[in-house]
């Protein structure tokens, strides 16, 4: 793997947005499987420093991962008491 | 009754306002928490479930004690990623091996960072073309899929990644020239 290609591998980990299995559970994103463990710690790394970005770029201090928690509740009931 | 408590309270009573109060409150301290978990389990993804769970389990959940919903998040969160790293068929690491919860830091009452937020936005408005878009797209709609981000701006999904690095790093950089290193601040 080039520099060039674990950059951009990591940078696609730092997306929020993760796909879903059959049953609903959320999934591992596909680039953080194809990264060694080392470069693994490194895009934890990169993801705590991408979220404390977004918080503050968004007006109202939310960021990626807090959008896409809430985007999915909204179309997902509770259980009943 | 702490905040967090109350939040959460209106949470069983299916206050989505409440509820992301409460998500935006407490992830990055359940993230910081994960750390030891990084080498064998996308901890995003074990973070959403979590908190999904949360959601999804709240009308049913008798919890007491102060900040019981950050207790009962530990334990949701800490079982998710033993399962997963299980299922990775990785060697598990983990502090608390015995089955003790994961406990999660009580989180600060939230500031907003309006000297942080000015200086990246000055440090965005200097990038410019490609790089500048692609990063302003992923910082305002992180949780859509890449390839839509790529698609709207016009650029292969490669490209798109190639520039979000780029503009990263130039972002990082400048953010330095202000004196702001964001793994610092995270220490």
């Amino acid at each position: 793997m080039t520099p060039d290609e674990r950059d951009e591998l990591i940078e696609a980990t730092l997306s929020a947005h993760r796909e879903r299995s059959r049953e609903g559970r959320i999934l591992p994103s596909p680039a953080w499987a194809d990264l060694p463990p080392d470069d693994r710690e490194a895009a934890f790394d990169a993801q705590r420093a991408s979220r404390v970005l977004e918080a503050a770029y968004d007006g109202g201090g939310l960021n990626s991962t807090v959008r896409a928690v809430v985007e999915r509740i909204l179309g997902l009931g509770q259980l009943d008491m | 009754m702490s905040d967090l408590d109350d939040l959460y309270r209106r949470t069983q009573g299916g206050d989505t306002d409440a509820f992301t109060e409460w998500v935006r409150r407490v992830e990055p301290a359940l993230r910081g928490r994960l750390s030891p978990f990084a080498r064998q389990v996308d901890v995003e993804a074990v973070i959403q479930e979590a908190l999904l769970r949360m959601w999804r389990l709240a009308p049913k959940l008798e919890l007491t004690g102060a900040n019981a919903s950050l207790r009962y998040l530990g334990t949701i969160a800490r079982n998710l990623a033993l399962e997963e790293a299980r299922a990775m068929g990785a060697e598990v690491p983990l502090e608390n091996p015995g089955g003790a919860v994961l406990e999660i830091p009580v989180p600060p009452a939230p500031v907003p960072d309006k000297a942080l937020r000015a200086a990246i936005l000055g440090c965005l408005d200097a990038l410019r073309g490609s790089p500048a878009k692609a990063l302003g797209a992923r910082l305002s709609y992180g949780e859509r899929p890449d390839r839509d981000l790529a698609a709207d701006a016009a650029m292969t999904l490669n490209t798109f990644l190639q520039n979000v690095v780029r503009a990263r790093r130039a972002v990082a950089e400048c953010l330095k020239g202000k004196g702001i290193v964001v793994a610092e601040m995270l220490r």
